[in-house]
């Protein structure tokens, strides 16, 4: 018996250094292997002992949101497609994962103005927009620069050019840093939650949210998050275990 | 002239092709002599113009001239036609009686025919025509789908009871298609006197049995007083008489909200009721009533008027009275007859039940057993039977992978013979095979509730098989109806894992990394050096005091690097020169003055001024006047004097920077 133990614990050890010295794209295929066995807990965990290793992507996102929808969790499949989403907000699979979980989520239509806030801040993803504003920013200095020293027209024009452009990105970087940054998101990851009228198990249920519904933070407070339902203009508090930050 | 004509006549043609249809005989004629170049002068086109203006103006004054211009039409487009038919017509509609001549106590049976290269031809709604009263007697439909093409042809048939004898004539019968008018022609009909036999036998006993009963009377009655929603009820008028009317009856129908009505040609007959012989005129109205509830049918009225025979007018005069006036009106009425309609049961309705209701067979067939690929063929599916046929929606066609569909064609046959509405509803529908293979076309099928059995049935039909032969590659259908979508949904579900060829990580959000920072800040420290450049030049350029004070050592250690390399070339001329330039370049530029005015008298006062010791003054004077003295005469100096020179020189340049900063 305590020989059976130890080779499992070998084995066990051999199997964890294994996976560690594995690269991380060996590991990101191991799981999908598994993913393509039907075993989705395995693959869950697979995909999670990478992303505990901050070895982040928008592939192992949205491939862990997929697994948790097979393990039927639409609201933390949603939470890792939203993720991922940040990072790679052109990605059509994701776009269409989201949709799709909205739509069998019965989740209703967005105002139009949030539609449009999307739509801008999801033109790229931030760290791209963060580099062309800068180097935006870069050749704008160049370009006054040279203007105040040579006084050349063909600078001057040059700065205008750069400084309109650096406007707009500067803009849409405004609205993302906005949205994803100072806005804060999370979604309902076990369901029915009840939104109570007030933080606190005391205060009366206000209404209930099912998974996967989509909700913005307001305020924390303690073990309960102030949450507005922005398409219904619903405000409420709902205890933290019920959400999850995206 | 005639060239001109020549361009003209193809846009004639073309306006005439779409105005025939709704203009006038003559314009068309006057337009054709025209076109057809008959009369290719001033005088035939300002006639046409004319003309046709006319018509337009006719067309909008009032409806009685727009029926003669249509009638005008009617018989100028035949005209055309026997000429050789240059138009193409699309609607064609024809009137006919059963015979031209009828006794009033008959019935005129009147049938319109409406045929065209078109599915969706109108319903004819018939207007009221003056000394008759008007019953449909059902219509039939034909419809045929030859290569894509329909064409169908439509009979309604009419009973046209006489009211008055004399010469009539049936108007012109008009209906919109298509923003077009048709119209049928008009038919003349004669209506005479009653032969003796037959009806008036009632009226040669008009003795004592007559005081038994009423002689005069009407009922109202229906088949069944409850019934589902869509059910057949059959109302029935019944005008009981046993004397002679003195004119012909005015009989108003009740008000049947609430229900679809078919209503029949009224039937005469002779039966006893009572023990007393009548003559019955019956009306039968069948309803189908369109939702659930109770529902009154107001009472049905007639008006006639009746020989009067009431004892207390019975005296010579009253005789001739009654002779002359035309005996007593009576308005009669039947009693309001209440029906309860029941919604049909919610248990056992099949999915692909649509409200029909009564007693139906369906049927199918395919116009042909073989076909290729992409040839169409047609589905006609036939639902027959009892009931309200007129509402009866197209059986829902399954989804054939293998075929297209495309847009499905009704036709419509209803008889009310036999006191029910029966007939039949063919729905053609054009298939087009995609792949080749024996096909079978399986799941057809129609639900309909039965009253009598008081349940839904549904009734599946066998698959009808095709076989389909690879046709020529490339050939499309030349219908160009839209196509069935050819991708169909199944099971919709979420987008497979991604499968990344290389492993690209994130890492955080740029603006966490501090080298992202320093190298945004770094332009912003370039713009401000930039800045101040830029600001320290235009100071400069705008000082010119300024820029020579500041710019005087540099400009006199230029000069003294010169006279270091003449010294070192031992020319003495130059060497005496430059260190001479040197030095009176520098005071200018110190004190913002012209070089070229500066003489010993002028340094030392202004010198003086600026603190600079006497001393100094001196030795520069002498180093300058050492200076003029070898520039001027040409003798030799030693080089050890030179270097001297050039080291006091450099020596006092230092001394002046000192005492000359800037106040």
């Amino acid at each position: 018996m305590k020989t059976l133990f130890l080779a499992f614990f070998i084995a066990a050890s051999a199997f964890a250094s294994l996976s560690a010295r594995e690269s991380p794209l060996e590991r990101f295929k191991m799981a999908g292997d598994t993913y393509a066995k039907n075993d989705f807990e395995a693959a869950k965990t697979l995909y999670e002992s990478l992303l505990a290793e901050n070895r982040v992507n928008a592939e192992l996102l949205y491939n862990l949101g997929n697994t948790y929808f097979r393990l039927g969790r639409p609201g933390k499949a949603l939470v890792y497609f939203e993720r991922a989403s940040r990072l790679a907000p052109n990605d059509s699979d994701i776009r269409q994962n989201i949709s799709f979980l909205r739509q069998t989520i019965r989740e209703p239509e967005e105002p139009f103005g949030s539609v449009v806030i999307n739509l801008l801040s999801g033109v790229m993803p931030l760290n791209t927009l963060l580099l062309i504003t800068s180097v935006l920013f870069f050749i704008t200095s160049l370009t006054f620069a040279l203007f105040m020293l040579k006084k050349k027209r063909a600078a001057l024009y040059g700065a205008i050019g750069a400084t309109s452009l650096l406007i707009l990105s500067g803009g849409l970087l405004a609205v993302k840093i906005e949205h994803e940054i100072l806005s804060r998101w999370a979604i309902v990851i076990s369901g029915p939650a009840e939104v109570r009228n007030g933080p606190g198990a005391l205060n009366s249920v206000g209404f209930s949210l099912s998974e996967g519904r989509k909700v913005q933070i307001l305020s924390k407070n303690n073990e309960w998050f102030a949450i507005s339902l922005n398409t219904e203009g619903f405000k409420g508090w709902l205890e933290k275990k019920y959400l999850e930050e995206i | 002239m005639i060239a001109a004509t020549t361009m003209f006549k193809p846009l004639t043609k073309y306006l005439l092709k779409s105005v025939e249809k709704t203009l006038s005989g003559r314009l068309c004629l006057s337009a054709k002599a025209f076109v057809e170049g008959e009369e290719c002068n001033d005088e035939a086109i300002s006639r046409f113009m004319t003309e046709s203006q006319d018509c337009f103006t006719l067309r909008v004054r009032n409806d009685r001239a727009l029926l003669r211009v249509f009638h005008l039409t009617l018989l100028s487009l035949l005209l055309l036609f026997a000429c050789g038919g240059v138009f193409a017509q699309d609607i064609a509609v024809t009137a006919s009686v059963n015979s031209n001549v009828i006794a009033i106590n008959e019935q005129l049976e009147l049938n319109i025919i409406i045929s065209g290269n078109a599915s969706d031809l109108p319903n004819l709604e018939l207007p009221q025509i003056a000394n008759f009263t008007a019953y449909s007697a059902g219509r039939s439909q034909n419809t045929s789908i030859i290569n894509g093409q329909v064409s169908s042809s439509v009979a309604f048939r009419y009973a046209l009871v006489p009211q008055n004898t004399g010469k009539f004539t049936i108007p012109a019968l008009s209906f919109q298609y298509k923003n077009n008018t048709y119209a049928t022609q008009p038919v003349n009909v004669e209506v005479v006197a009653a032969s003796s036999s037959g009806p008036q036998a009632a009226n040669a006993a008009p003795g004592a049995a007559r005081r038994n009963g009423k002689d005069i009377f009407i009922t109202a009655s229906v088949d069944k007083t409850s019934a589902y929603v869509n059910e057949q009820i059959t109302y029935t008028f019944k005008f009981f008489r046993r004397i002679r009317l003195l004119s012909n009856p005015q009989y108003s129908p009740p008000d049947f909200s609430g229900f679809w009505t078919e209503d029949t040609p009224p039937k005469n007959y002779f039966a006893a009721y009572e023990g007393s012989q009548y003559q019955i005129s019956e009306i039968k109205i069948f309803l189908f009533a369109t939702k659930p509830g109770k529902f009154t049918i107001s009472p049905a009225t007639l008006q006639c008027s009746v020989e009067d025979f009431s004892p207390a007018d019975i005296s010579a005069d009253s005789f001739f009275m009654n002779f002359f006036s035309g005996g007593k009106a009576q308005t009669l009425r039947t009693n309001p007859v209440t029906v309860s309609i029941k919604p049909l049961p919610e248990n056992g309705r099949p999915d692909d039940f649509t409200g029909s209701v009564g007693r139906y067979e369906l049927s199918a067939e395919l116009d042909r057993k073989t076909a290729a690929v992409n040839d169409p063929v047609t589905l006609s599916l036939k639902v027959s039977g009892s009931g309200n046929i007129k509402t009866i929606s197209e059986p829902k066609l399954p989804s054939w992978p293998d075929f297209r569909k495309y847009e499905t064609v009704s036709s419509l046959n209803i008889a009310k013979d036999k006191g029910e509405v029966s007939g039949s509803k063919t729905f053609k529908t054009v298939i087009v095979p995609m792949t080749p293979g024996d096909k079978n076309l399986s799941g057809l099928s129609f639900s309909f509730f039965d009253p009598a059995k008081n349940k839904y049935i549904k009734l599946r039909l066998p698959a009808l098989s095709l076989s389909v032969k690879p046709g020529a590659p490339g050939q499309a259908p030349q219908n160009s109806q839209p196509a069935e979508s050819t991708v169909k949904l199944v099971n919709r579900d979420i987008r497979y894992l991604k499968t990344p060829a290389k492993w690209h990580e994130y890492s955080g959000p740029l603006y966490k990394n501090p080298w992202f920072i320093i190298l945004n800040i770094l332009p912003l420290l370039g713009l401000a050096a930039a800045f101040f450049t830029a600001s320290y030049r235009d100071k400069l350029s705008g000082d010119t005091a300024l820029a020579r004070h500041l710019g005087a050592s540099a400009a006199a250690r230029k000069y003294l690097k010169q006279a270091a390399s003449l010294l070192s070339e031992d020319k003495s001329g130059e060497f005496y020169c430059a260190i001479s330039r040197a030095l009176l370049e520098y005071i200018a530029d110190k004190t913002n003055l012209s070089a070229e005015g500066l003489t010993g008298a002028a340094i030392t006062d202004i010198l003086s001024k600026r603190n600079i010791s006497a001393e100094t003054i001196n030795i520069i004077i002498t180093v300058l006047g050492e200076c003029d003295l070898v520039r001027f005469s040409p003798s030799r100096v030693s080089l050890e004097t030179m270097s001297k020179t050039y080291e006091s020189a450099g020596r006092l340049i230092d001394m002046l920077e000192k005492g000359l900063k800037k106040k």
